[in-house]
């Protein structure tokens, strides 16, 4: 009786203690970015801010370039996103449910890409963007951003095209929808919550993404976030880790929308129960 | 005959794959063959007249000592991080497989690292490791492990570890995330089985857990493995390559060959000769895992 | 009017496995066919063809006079129900309802009226506003069904409706369906593996193995005059009881003998007999057709099942099992030794080889 309880609570307890640790460097990254200057360089340093401060976010946003390069982030991150959501929903439906020649090697050709180093892509990709003049342009990262977007989301949307009976579809068709009508009406519903969460990791990928964003642009107010940051770690001799911590915080933004939509659509069971097994 | 109705999918499906196609075509493939082009070419880069040189590229790269250092690191880079991911990852999932309170918020919190910006997990990590205020050389000195504060980043061989660590860090939810859902799917009814059968805790685990996973554990090692090789970012914003070349991997090399010493034949030839021996792993893997089908069901 | 006309239907899948071999078949208009058999006999990927869901290797499909092979399911206008349902779980039992009328071009007015006259009908008013996750397993049946009546197409397709319901309701919905047939007068095309559905609700059934055609016929005749061992075996529950032995023909005299029974056949169906078997064979015999307590042969019993209303008495005969249906009252108990005798009538003799009927009852 006791002997169950104790375990359970052991359990918890060193579960929850490799958790925190995990997610430790988050909570300092935090708290540095909450703490006053004369915190975070007090030796030994203090675990929580004692007089939390937003401060440094303020000149975040006030004296650093940091809001022109969120604002870039961001419509490379779109305009990708809608991109390649758009082709990959047609050609995971393709792979889905039709048969034609060629279809086993479009597959294997996706589990390719997942082999390619981005550095091996890298040259040819920014001479062409240059010579077409889209160097230095939002553009231009959106064409070499595809290149891994697209094949991830193929790959995604494909296993969640493929969990949705063909019942729907065959019911709608004998109803009297042809086949375009069938996948609006029918499947696009269905695999919503799929394409969300498909779309919102592209979003990342894109919002994540170093070295193309380095190599593609030098002109300082059309860079992304993740190049133009680490810029300020290098420019001064004094880094300015509380300015960098609350940098950080605000890049991880796109990562809590993420948590949260996850948390929300995918439990609820949309299409349990219209189906028999 | 059907070849009507036959026909009218076929084009219907392959319509629906041609902008798939022609973006990989134009972005994926062309650019492949550009690269491999390259590296058979010495470039100048001022009028970006390109000049034959055949396998002079590649014949320059292997006599130098510091392609072959740089090979090194990767291997040491990726042997290491993959193997603690490895390791890390299926523990924790082992863990976070128990009934454990507030299950949803910890396997988020888990989760977190990997869908991070490289970049805020290098700055963070960079602060940790800080030699004057970072947290851990104030812990450390504190418990009295050490008794002065380490330079993490700008010596050799703390610097490969710290890499290492980090990329373990940043990368091993993947892991986790594969093998939870494969533990999630083993049914309970073969452990209740055993149970009655009278087998041990440890037992379980090594005739019911780790055969259900070894299919998982294969596809894991293999993207860890090619994914690790193949990292940039993570390396590159931690040391730099540094200290000297002592933790340059190979993209960091091409980089560096590329865009900052500008020899584009050079920086080519390193991305194909990486691509050669990511190939050669894999089709090595693949005959020794013989038994294991990519399904694309 | 709309018939339906299957000629010389074949499907050879990608794999190479048959599935359908050489099917024909004239279906008149209002019939209500059953397609009958065992998983993978080919039934399903019948009306699935008719459907226009797969495609036929070759023959030809006619609605009427209009050949539909080569159409497109919307193009042929039949309406089906799915073995799963097939609800669209994001809309509403109204919305689920109204969708092949929208898709027809139907005015809202019209729609809300046949609405609510098919609504009425399957009684599922009060359903009209939920989700099909809020529906148990019968009321989302019954709005397939519904979905499936609300046009006025000829030809009414059923994918096995009943096989997801508890025993009682499947009972209570086969009445339903009959009155239905009734009342609708449309061509119905049934598939099931089920053959108390088929023998109950249909005009016609015809009873497949694995992608061929077995036999085409009325409820009666296919339970009465089986064409072959199969279909006795499939047809009829309990199933028909099969004991091996030989044939002899002498002097116009037929006499069927297996180890522990011995029965002469009327000599009206000497004359019956296609081949001069005096070799071996399978006698079938169905279980209200054996006696107990009188004969000549002797069997040990071995369980009485006893269901209230009648008793099933397994008999083991010289070591073939054969099951008596007899009255519920009956004295017979386990372990004794019993005579028995079956009626020489209703004795069918089939070919051990090929199965085919060489002897049947008058």
């Amino acid at each position: 009786m006791i002997g169950r309880r104790l375990r359970f609570a052991a359990y918890n307890l060193l579960v929850w203690s490799v958790v925190l640790a995990i997610a430790f460097p988050l909570m300092w990254m935090t708290s540095t970015a909450l703490k006053p200057n004369a915190e975070t360089f007090a030796v030994p340093p203090t675990l929580l801010p004692v007089h939390p401060t937003l401060e440094h976010f303020v000149r975040l946003i006030r004296e650093t370039p940091f809001l022109v390069y969120m604002a870039n982030s961001a419509l490379v991150g779109l305009m990708t996103t809608a991109l390649v959501i758009v082709v990959a929903i047609a050609g995971a439906y393709g792979l889905v449910r039709f048969r034609f020649p060629g279809r086993e090697a479009v597959a294997h050709l996706v589990l390719f890409t997942y082999l390619l180093p981005a550095v091996v892509l890298l040259l040819p990709l920014y001479l062409t963007v240059s010579a077409m003049g889209l160097a230095n342009s939002l553009f231009g990262l959106v064409i070499a951003y595809t290149t891994f977007c697209l094949p991830f989301s193929l790959w995604l949307l494909r296993s969640f095209l493929a969990g949705i009976p063909i019942d729907l579809e065959e019911a709608a068709m004998t109803d009297g929808a042809n086949r375009f009508r069938a996948f609006i009406d029918v499947v696009l519903p269905q695999a919503l919550p799929g394409i969300i969460s498909t779309a919102l990791f592209s979003f990342i990928l894109s919002w994540n993404e170093y070295l193309y964003a380095l190599v593609f642009i030098n002109v300082d107010d059309r860079k992304t976030l993740p190049p133009g940051v680490l810029t300020m770690l290098n420019q001064n001799q004094n880094v300015e880790w509380a300015l960098l911590m609350a940098a950080s915080v605000l890049m991880t933004v796109p990562v809590l929308v993420f948590f949260s939509f996850l948390q929300r659509h995918l439990t609820r069971g949309f299409g349990a129960g219209a189906v028999k097994g | 005959m059907s070849s009507v109705l036959l026909r009218r999918e076929r084009a219907i499906g392959i319509a629906l794959l041609a902008p798939t196609v022609l973006l990989f075509g134009v972005l994926i493939l062309y650019p492949m063959l550009q690269s491999i082009w390259l590296s058979l070419h010495r470039t100048n880069t001022l009028t970006l007249r390109q000049n034959w040189a055949g396998l002079d590229n590649y014949a320059d790269l292997f006599a130098d000592p510091a392609f072959w250092r740089s090979f090194l690191n990767t291997l040491i880079w990726t042997g290491g991080a993959m193997s603690l991911q490895l390791v890390v990852g299926v523990g924790i999932a082992l863990l976070l497989h128990g009934s454990l309170v507030g299950r949803a918020l910890a396997r988020g919190l888990v989760l977190f690292p990997y869908l991070l910006p490289t970049a805020v997990a290098v700055l963070v990590w960079r602060w940790l490791f800080n030699d004057l205020y970072g947290f851990l050389n104030s812990v450390l000195l504190r418990l009295g492990i050490i008794e002065h504060p380490l330079a993490w980043l700008s010596q050799m061989p703390d610097a490969m570890i710290s890499v290492i660590l980090v990329g373990t860090w940043k990368f091993f939810p993947f892991v986790v995330i594969a093998v939870l859902a494969r533990l999630q799917a083993i049914p309970d009814a073969l452990y209740e089985a055993a149970r009655i059968d009278g087998a041990s805790r440890f037992a379980m685990f090594k005739d019911i857990t780790l055969p259900q996973l070894s299919g998982v554990l294969s596809i894991v090692v293999l993207l860890r493995a090619i994914w690790d090789f193949k990292e940039f970012d993570l390396v590159y914003l931690m040391t730099g390559g540094g200290p000297g070349i002592g933790t340059q991997t190979l993209p960091i090399l091409v980089y560096r060959q590329a865009f900052q010493m500008l020899n584009f034949g050079r920086g080519a030839a390193v991305a194909a000769t990486m691509c050669v021996f990511m190939l050669l792993f894999f089709a090595i893997y693949a005959w020794a895992n013989r038994r294991l089908v990519v399904s694309d069901r | 009017m709309t018939g339906i006309r299957i000629s010389g239907l074949s499907k050879v899948f990608s794999d190479g496995t048959v599935g359908l071999s050489d099917f024909s078949l004239d279906i008149e208009d209002r019939e209500f066919v059953t397609f009958l058999g065992p998983s993978g006999c080919g039934k399903t990927t019948t009306l699935r063809m008719i459907a226009g869901l797969e495609h036929p290797t070759s023959g030809t499909i006619h609605f009427g006079s209009r050949r539909v092979d080569q159409l497109t399911p919307r193009e042929r206008n039949v309406a089906m129900v799915f073995q799963s349902y097939a609800l669209y779980p994001h809309m509403t039992v109204r919305q689920n309802l109204e969708y092949p009328l929208r898709k027809r071009g139907i005015p809202s007015e019209q729609r809300a009226a046949k609405i609510a006259e098919i609504a009425g009908i399957l009684r599922i008013e009060k359903l009209l506003g939920r989700r099909p996750s809020q529906l148990s397993g019968g009321q989302q049946q019954r709005v397939a069904l519904g979905r499936a009546m609300v046009r006025d197409c000829d030809v009414l397709l059923l994918d096995e409706p009943l096989s997801n319901l508890d025993a009682e309701l499947r009972a209570h919905m086969r009445a339903e369906l009959i009155q239905l047939h009734g009342a609708l007068g449309r061509t119905m095309v049934y598939v099931t593996h089920d053959q108390l559905e088929a023998m109950t609700m249909s005009t016609r059934i015809a009873v497949l193995n694995q992608g061929r055609l077995q036999q085409v016929a009325t409820p009666d005749e296919v339970y009465r005059a089986p064409v072959n061992r199969f279909v006795a075996s499939f047809v009829g529950s309990p199933a028909m009881n099969f004991l091996d032995g030989h044939l002899d023909l002498q002097g116009g005299i037929i006499r069927f003998r297996a180890p522990a029974l011995s029965v002469t056949l009327p000599a009206s169906r000497a004359s019956e007999l296609r081949t001069s078997s005096t070799g071996q064979v399978v006698a079938g015999i169905r279980s209200e057709d054996v006696l107990l307590g009188t004969g000549d042969d002797k069997a040990s019993v071995r369980v009485v099942e006893r269901s209230g209303h009648e008793a099933l008495v397994w008999l083991d005969a010289g070591g073939s099992r054969v099951v008596v249906r007899t009255s519920a009252d009956s004295p017979v108990r386990a372990g004794e030794v019993i005579p028995f005798a079956v009626r020489p009538n209703r004795v069918h003799v089939f070919a051990s080889d090929t199965g085919t009927r060489l002897v049947g009852p008058c």
